[in-house]
């Protein structure tokens, strides 16, 4: 009997995520005000240190202050740069989602 | 129409099949965030510039509200945030000089505002005359820049940076309570310069950088412009080492430091040097400042999906290394200071085109945040604020 074939992780990764139902319209909208919500408040929250200084002359003590600059800005970056794009391709994702008589 | 059948309406909304195969939908999806990424930031982050451009009264007064408020609150050492002490010194000399020069530009700009802005523009004059401002000067030389005048020594960043402001000063109010002063230190740093042997004068003992020679040269000729004195003496040839010997001919950027003892160049040329030196010459003449304007702008200025940067040396050079002080961490070999500075440039060389991409990068990395009356960017700290109001309110005092 010939052995099963190996599938590669991303294999199995890509077959799950096409398995997952797509997500609902309430869901995509509210995922996108909180990563909003949660960008603005950051940024108020950030206003209190001088994130400029930090990064220009960081030391060992100032480690911690930096990781959490570099996060906030990997999440302005999402937020700005990826967020709406994002946001469109799931309203994509979600009006193209398969029938349930269309499954291969 | 109920909520519920809205909502069974909105989820039963579907594309016909074909749009459902695997082929078409997911490269599409893929398609639709890259063209979003493509053209939603850069239309969004780039909204304030041209209102920058055009003076817009809301936003200047707003930023420059902000930095008046930290001005008259007194930056302490403890509010920034370096990890070295010299720095600490160095950075509170920049907060309040670039605070003072982008309240004065204001003040130029829209006079109807002097009321409010001159009076914080001179509590920040005064905090750079005071004696914690300037301590970084004299411990480094030993001796006090400001009871040294008559003396030889170059003190070029602290008296540099000081004079610049108060000729600008003295623009704003002709009658300037620090007019003898003015005429006190320019007069030493025009003698120290016709001394010097190699035409730079140094910022530390054994220590030249052009870029403080352009703030010391900056503020000669705009204290010409403002009182008629003359610098026939000094200003050419002083000139004429900003526009050739301190050049780098390959990349056509300033050498960052000058070795005092021979006048011969002791680092690399690079673009946070000359973007800086551009905007602080641009006050008092615009053909030289020009020159170094145009070089890092075709040498060093690029831009991805419409975010501009400066690169800290010029396109083609070898490794760009981490950064230091003058540059900022260099990610990729991008100068977030050269990137900064060159915002002033291009202001004020009506560079629309880079002003425009230049300032996209700043609101992304910036973050712009209004709250009542005031707007601030976030990430900037009283010393990055106050160095962005200078910038996008700079301007050139020659004509």
């Amino acid at each position: 009997m010939k052995p099963p074939a190996h599938k590669p992780w991303w294999s199995k990764w890509w077959e799950r995520r096409l398995a997952q139902p797509a997500p609902t319209l309430g869901r995509i909208v509210i995922e996108l005000a909180a990563v909003y919500a949660l960008h603005f408040a950051a940024s108020f929250v950030l206003a209190r240190f001088s994130l400029l200084e930090l990064i220009l002359s960081p030391g060992p003590s100032g480690r911690f202050a930096l990781m959490v600059a570099l996060g906030f800005f990997a999440l302005r970056m999402f937020v700005l740069l990826f967020a709406p794009g994002w946001f469109l391709a799931r309203l994509w994702i979600l009006l193209t989602r398969e029938r349930p008589e269309q499954r291969w | 129409m109920s909520r519920h059948a809205l909502s069974r309406r909105i989820a039963a909304l579907r594309l016909p099949p074909d749009y459902s195969r695997w082929w078409v939908r997911w490269p599409a999806a893929g398609l639709i965030v890259l063209f979003t990424a493509m053209i939603v930031p850069r239309f969004w982050c780039g909204r304030d510039a041209i209102r920058w451009l055009a003076n817009d009264g809301d936003l200047v007064l707003a930023h420059a509200r902000a930095v008046a408020a930290s001005v008259e609150a007194g930056v302490q050492v403890e509010d920034l945030s370096a990890q070295r002490d010299f720095f600490h010194n160095e950075w509170l000399l920049g907060t309040y000089q670039m605070a003072a020069l982008g309240l004065l530009q204001v003040c130029l700009e829209l006079p109807e505002r002097r009321a409010e802005f001159l009076p914080v523009a001179e509590r920040a004059i005064d905090e750079l005359l005071s004696e914690r401002v300037r301590a970084f000067d004299t411990v480094r030389w030993r001796e006090d820049p400001l009871a040294s005048l008559d003396g030889p020594r170059g003190h070029a960043a602290y008296l540099g940076y000081l004079n610049l402001v108060l000729s600008l000063h003295r623009r704003v109010v002709p009658d300037s309570r620090f007019s003898d002063l003015n005429d006190r230190i320019s007069a030493a740093l025009a003698r120290r310069l016709q001394a010097s042997r190699h035409g730079i004068l140094e910022t530390y003992p054994l220590e030249g950088y052009p870029v403080d020679n352009a703030a010391v040269l900056g503020s000669l000729l705009l204290h010409a412009r403002n009182t008629g004195a003359d610098y026939s003496a000094v200003a050419p040839a002083a000139l004429a080492r900003f526009s050739i010997a301190w050049l780098d001919p390959r990349s056509g950027l300033l050498f960052q430091s000058i070795n005092p003892r021979d006048g011969k160049p002791a680092a690399a040329a690079r673009a946070s040097g000359t973007a800086r030196a551009a905007f602080l010459l641009s006050y008092g003449e615009r053909a030289v400042s020009g020159i170094l304007f145009a070089a890092v702008r075709d040498r060093c200025a690029d831009s991805f999906w419409g975010f501009g940067y400066l690169n800290e040396h010029h396109i083609g050079s070898a490794a760009p290394g981490i950064g230091d002080s003058d540059s900022g961490p260099l990610v990729l070999g991008v100068s977030p200071f050269a990137s900064g500075f060159a915002l002033g440039g291009a202001r004020v060389f009506d560079d629309r085109r880079l002003f425009v991409s230049l300032y996209r990068t700043a609101h992304l990395a910036g973050t712009p945040v209004a709250s009542g009356d005031r707007r601030v960017f976030v990430t900037g700290g009283p010393l990055g604020n106050a160095i962005m109001l200078a910038m996008l309110t700079a301007r050139s005092e020659a004509p």
